[in-house]
């Protein structure tokens, strides 16, 4: 919402500057639109440095797998991605890739698997209405999985 | 009056429209070969078995030769009929073309962009000068809004095209497209074009073509390299110290001849000279970023060159879109409402820039240059066409050749100085020893955005510039009558 509000005020700022004649008017409409832009693009620039208007949110969850699900691990080192499939049929990927996305398969009697993922919320409905669209609100910061399995499957 | 049939030199009529189409077209086609080689870049380098910095020789010859041939391109015009000066410069560019089609080695390829190069070279002033000669002053606006199309549109779209054209075909392709619509150009030429300057028969003063040659090509040959070697490179150091001591020594012949290669007395004109260190300033701001702004695209958000092509083609298209209708307002208005707009929509387009980061949405990158290119297209081709109609006729051509040369040197510096900021923003943040392998990256990248924050930054001080310059320009029309 925020640039289709930023582009609208450009396009009424340059019709306001170009096509009207000298008046208070003019004057009083070249000052709210052009403060607005200004205020729009500070508005940008303090969201995208300091993250203005949004949260950290971090949620934690266990999920207890059942006996038949099948993990299985694509790829070595420290790039890999881990793939559970569930009894169903249903498949979830989990990607290791840095510091703030870790997948950490270890062996346990039971399968299970608890993940800590951070995202970054809009602070209230004015924040989300502003951004919608921008996939800023929701965005994942971080990410740790750790899965716990009797066993598993590698696939280099 | 203006509805009358226009007249060459000779008093011969002729189709104006018709004219144009062949010039925008021969135009269209040489500006986008400036940039569509950029995206082959990697493929050449397998090809030709080279590395990035003799494949980087593509596009650093290509833009030195056509800033060689700039300054001399008045006394051409002078010289030579305009027709027949335009046919040999798309024909130089096609023989440049066909060489880089067939082009069995590295060293032939780049003969053939360096001959692609002079024949842009020639065209490029040669079409400036006919569109400002064949309309009067108050259509000059939209004639250079239409050239703004091309001249704006043209190099923004090459990457995109070229990236598309690459997904399917092989780079000789590149130059296969080109081809044909070179020679449709000179046949049109042929039958289109006639003799709407008058010429002179002036003496070439050789002195000064080897002067304006050296000190010109040096220094467009330093600010090209700086983002390679460094400021402190001695090579860059050594170029430059040539380049302003041949320039110094160019501007002195050219004010002690009596028939100078170059007019230098366009600077007598306050609002010529005003304009062209407005358009400079802010074809700095648009060159550096648009040099940058791909960079930071493909580098930090991993997109490809054909990707990154189109994020920014709806900036392209703006320009496109706002090229004639600014020229048509710039008829009617003058420069200073536009220009003012246009900087101060440029300076709230690029603030949000300088805080981008590795999740910065890529709409917001999109959109944001889009205002940009909105913005520039009020300043650019308005601002030049006031100055030019500052000079008097005969000055024209040694006005567009300053003009085109102070521009070309402007945006080499522009792209210079954006790029050794980001260089040396980079490596101050730059984690130092003993930092584990996993944090490093992370950090290399955080060092590498603070970079691109940098570049930014100083594309926003020249915006502010640029913006405080335009509000010195003359009153509209409009303005002055309501003053009144």
């Amino acid at each position: 919402m925020i640039l289709i509000l930023f582009a609208i005020l450009a396009l009424a700022f340059f019709i306001i500057m170009v096509f009207m004649q000298h008046s208070k008017l003019r004057s009083i409409l070249i000052a709210v639109s052009g403060c607005l832009m200004v205020v729009c693009a500070v508005l940008l620039t303090l969201t995208m440095s300091t993250h203005l208007g949004f949260q950290k949110v971090t949620k934690t969850a266990t999920v207890a797998y059942s006996a038949e699900t099948r993990v299985t691990k694509h790829g070595q080192g420290a790039s890999y991605t881990v793939v559970v499939k569930s009894p169903s049929g249903h498949q979830t990927k989990y990607v290791n890739a840095g510091p703030d996305q870790t997948v950490i398969l270890r062996k346990g009697n039971a399968a299970m698997l608890q993940s800590t993922v951070t995202k970054r919320r809009a602070k209230n409905g004015f924040v989300k209405f502003m951004y919608m669209y921008l996939g800023l609100d929701n965005q994942v910061i971080s990410s740790h999985t750790e899965i716990s399995v009797p066993d598993w499957k590698t696939v280099k | 009056m203006t509805n009358a049939r226009p007249v060459d030199v000779n008093g011969r009529p002729y189709n104006r429209i018709l004219m144009v189409i062949t010039l925008l077209t021969g135009t269209f086609t040489t500006f986008l070969t400036q940039t569509i080689l950029t995206t082959a870049f990697p493929t050449l380098m397998r090809d030709f078995n080279i590395g990035a910095s003799a494949v980087q020789w593509l596009t650093t010859g290509f833009m030195l030769v056509m800033g060689i041939m700039i300054p001399v391109s008045a006394w051409l015009l002078a010289k030579f009929n305009v027709k027949y000066l335009y046919i040999s410069a798309i024909s130089l560019f096609l023989l440049g073309t066909i060489i880089c089609r067939f082009a069995v080695s590295f060293p032939m390829l780049l003969a053939g962009r360096l001959i692609q190069a002079a024949g842009v070279g020639m065209s490029a002033p040669t079409f400036q000068n006919v569109m400002y000669s064949i309309f009067p002053p108050q259509k000059r606006g939209s004639a250079m809004g239409l050239a703004g199309i091309v001249i704006g549109l043209a190099p923004a779209v090459g990457p995109t095209l070229s990236g598309w054209v690459l997904l399917h075909h092989g780079w000789r392709s590149l130059f296969s497209i080109i081809i044909p619509i070179a020679i449709l150009v000179i046949i049109a030429a042929s039958f289109t074009m006639r003799k709407v300057l008058t010429t002179t028969n002036p003496k070439i003063d050789s002195i000064s073509v080897v002067m304006s040659t050296l000190g010109f090509g040096s220094v467009l040959y330093g600010f090209s390299t700086v983002g390679d070697r460094g400021w402190g490179s001695p090579i860059v150091l050594l170029a430059l110290a040539i380049g302003v001591i041949f320039v110094a020594l160019f501007v002195y012949r050219q004010l002690h001849m009596d028939t100078p290669l170059l007019e230098l007395r366009v600077f007598t004109s306050p609002l010529y000279t005003l304009s062209v260190i407005l358009t400079a300033v802010a074809f700095m701001s648009m060159v550096g970023v648009e040099m940058v702004l791909p960079m930071y695209i493909q580098t930090i958000r991993g997109e490809s060159a054909f990707h990154s092509g189109l994020i920014l083609l709806p900036g392209a298209v703006m320009m496109g879109i706002m090229s004639p209708i600014t020229g048509r307002i710039f008829d009617r208005l003058g420069a200073k409402r536009l220009s003012t707009t246009g900087l101060f929509l440029l300076l709230v387009g690029t603030m949000p820039l300088i805080a981008v980061d590795v999740n910065t949405p890529i709409v917001i990158v999109t959109v944001l240059y889009a205002i940009r290119m909105f913005g520039i297209t009020m300043v650019t081709m308005p601002v030049t066409t006031a100055g030019m109609n500052a000079l008097p006729a005969s000055l024209i051509s040694h006005g567009t050749a300053v003009n085109n040369t102070v521009r070309q040197i402007a945006a080499s510096i522009g792209t210079a100085i954006l790029v050794s900021v980001l260089s040396v923003v980079t490596k101050a943040n730059m984690p130092g020893a003993g930092v584990s392998a996993a944090s490093a990256a992370a950090q290399i990248r955080t060092a590498t955005v603070t970079g691109y924050r940098a570049a930014f930054v100083v594309s926003l001080i020249f915006a502010v510039v640029g913006f405080i310059l335009a509000t010195r320009l003359p009153s509209d029309r409009i303005d002055q009558e309501d003053m009144k």
